[in-house]
């Protein structure tokens, strides 16, 4: 263990290359990609400057972010990025301006770990040099992933906890959602999928049981139930139709054996086994269909939607295999390495005869998200980031537009917000980061949705950087 | 008769003497009680039956945050205990849907756990002649 804490302090050192030798360390105020995985201070706050172009008048609103901000404690460094403390970002949209805010979500992960000056818990990926005992998932909670907001408040959510319940305007953490008996603690996954009737569908997976949750608009739980998975499958995220839930399983099953010294350790790949998809009916919570894909792996998906012969449609970035889990997110915690996003953006046909087929679409990329009023129903376009910048793909040409920042630059996900009255599927903007890092600070950019290659319509600086995110929502004022 | 109150009390003698003798009792001090309500559910377990059936049981109405009970063992030996707090009283320890606990628990020598009960050899102790003591903190 402290052999391994030394070679990775040395491979840190070193670096990857002679080049990255004369890059000593963290603190250093290197401008690299390694900004993004620095702790920034306890709190934040700020005022973007406007850099070029206009916000639209139309666009007022809270756009909150998530992601893991805390990278060290008592000289140790956190091993794997899903398993850094989250932190809250708002960009309060308003009036031309634009104020930022960013909090650590108080939970019972970073207490304990404040209060013992160390890191403390085996998390997703990251086993600290002195771990503690794991009495429930609540405990390695780091409430890091994504954004609900729900009830007037925000929930930080994590891969398999309980969410965490932020104010909206202060950011303090007003504590964990209580759902009560049986559903106290129960996992929760970081991507519930919001319909166009407000009700919250989510699953959460602790080994091969899986929760199925219904939550009404305002939180309150409408139906749950619990699945047993034909495999004890690492499953990120999700997709609902009008009628289904997609559950997509890649064969990175729980079978490792030996003695994990965190979550993904207890997963192995197998190249030799199908991505299993289940179809699930939304009213009865039983499986309707089960389809079988080649080995894939995956994170995130886009959308979902039947058409009339039952014909389920969906698309998602496929990689090739789990390597971001076991090893990309340890080197970009680790600083050794930042490759560029492997995923391929693939649209997957599940006709009604449980057959299957794949296309896949231009370019790698990550992050998908499409218009929230078409979660469920026919989409056309999906949009994500890529290497440098952001892209829409066109589902039904095969296209991508494509915008780069141009070098020094980590783009995050762009968030699609609608313009009020629209019925145009790309009338709307898209809301999304950058870090900059070349000029040390992470910038707020505001995109046409119809327009991606033009650029962004606005652009504004923080007068800070803030670590790297995953995932965000905008609610419109 | 004489003879016979004689004998009663030689047998009650020599059964007070070998009750001296052995006293595989532990005394088990519980600390963190959260609420005074419920019951403190209490169990002594062998290390063959570590998973199976207790060999001792002890349930006691909570009306303190720390407390003191005894249970008695069949013999000296090595075991271990397995306890919680019964906040609802309905007899059995509430978990949630995929069976984690939500009612606070504890073992013995506070053996820590991961995803799970601990192994009976980190809870395991012994109990002597004399007796032993034990000091479950709640969680
Ligand atoms: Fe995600």
């Amino acid at each position: 263990m402290t052999a391994l804490t030394r070679r990775e302090i040395g491979a840190l050192v070193l670096g990857a290359g002679v080049a990255a030798a004369a890059s000593s360390a963290w603190a250093k105020t290197v401008a690299d990609w390694r900004l993004g995985f620095k702790t920034p201070p306890e709190t934040l706050d700020g005022d973007l400057k406007l850099l070029e172009g206009r916000l639209p008048p139309e666009l007022q609103g809270n756009f909150y972010r998530v992601g893991p901000a805390q990278f060290e404690r008592a000289g140790e460094r956190l091993g794997h990025w899903f398993d850094g403390d989250g932190m809250v970002q708002r960009f309060a949209i308003g009036d031309g301006s634009v104020r930022h805010k960013g909090r650590f979500v108080s939970t019972d992960k970073r207490r304990s770990e404040q209060t013992a000056g160390r890191f403390l818990h085996s998390g997703y990926g990251f086993g600290p040099k002195a771990a503690a005992e794991l009495r429930r998932v609540d405990d390695i909670n780091a409430a890091n992933t994504s954004i609900l907001p729900i009830a007037g408040e925000v929930w930080a959510l994590w891969e398999g906890g309980s969410p965490w319940r932020v104010d909206a305007q202060t950011l303090d953490t007003r504590g964990r959602q209580a759902f009560t008996g049986p559903l106290d603690g129960a996992p929760f996954s970081a991507h519930p999928k919001r319909g166009p009737d407000g009700d919250v569908w989510n699953f959460g997976v602790l080994g091969r049981s899986c929760v199925i949750w219904h939550l009404a608009p305002d939180g309150a739980v409408r139906k749950t139930k619990l699945i047993e998975l034909p495999a004890a499958s690492l499953m990120h995220d999700f997709a609902v139709t009008a009628k289904y839930l997609v559950l997509l399983l890649p064969p990175m099953h729980g079978d490792a054996g030996g003695e994990p010294k965190s979550l993904v350790d207890r997963y192995r790949w197998h190249a030799d086994r199908p991505l299993q998809v289940l179809v699930l009916d939304k009213d009865t919570l039983t499986i309707q269909r089960r389809h079988e894909l080649p080995a894939r792996f995956l994170y995130h998906l886009s959308n979902a939607w039947e058409d009339a012969s039952g014909t389920i449609r969906l698309d998602a970035f496929l990689s090739d295999d789990a390597t971001f889990a076991v090893k990309t997110a340890r080197d970009l915690a680790l600083g050794r390495a930042n490759p560029d996003p492997t995923g391929r953006l693939t649209a997957i046909t599940l006709p009604p005869d449980g057959g299957a087929t794949l296309d896949v679409l231009p370019g790698t990329g990550e992050f998908p998200r499409m218009n929230p009023r078409r979660v469920g129903s026919q989409h056309r376009y999906t949009y994500g980031v890529i290497a440098n910048g952001i892209a829409r793909w066109d589902l039904a040409t095969g296209k991508y537009d494509t915008f780069s920042y141009g070098p020094d630059t980590w783009s995050e996900e762009p968030v699609f917000t609608p313009r009020q009255g629209a019925t145009d599927e790309t009338d709307g903007w898209l809301t999304t980061t950058v870090l900059n890092y070349g000029l040390g600070r992470t910038e707020l950019a505001v995109f046409d949705a119809r327009r991606v290659s033009d650029g962004p319509v606005a652009r504004l600086a923080c007068p800070y950087a803030l670590p790297l995110g995953f995932h965000g929502d905008f609610v419109a004022a | 008769m004489k003879y016979r109150e004689i004998l009663f009390i030689a047998a009650a003698a020599a059964l007070a003497a070998s009750s001296a003798a052995a006293d595989p009792t532990v005394k088990v001090t519980v600390v963190g009680l959260k609420a005074n309500q419920g019951f403190m559910m209490i169990a002594l377990h062998s290390e063959q039956a570590w998973s199976g059936a207790a060999v001792a049981k002890i349930k006691v109405a909570v009306t303190a945050a720390a407390m003191t009970v005894t249970l008695a063992a069949p013999a000296p030996g090595r075991y271990g205990i397995k306890m919680f707090h019964d906040v609802n009283g309905d007899g059995e320890m509430a978990t949630n849907i995929v069976g984690f606990p939500t009612e606070p628990f504890g073992f013995s020598n506070d053996a820590p756990v991961r995803f799970g009960p601990p192994s009976f050899a980190d809870a395991g102790f012994d109990i002597g002649p004399n007796g032993a003591a034990q000091t479950i903190t709640l969680r």
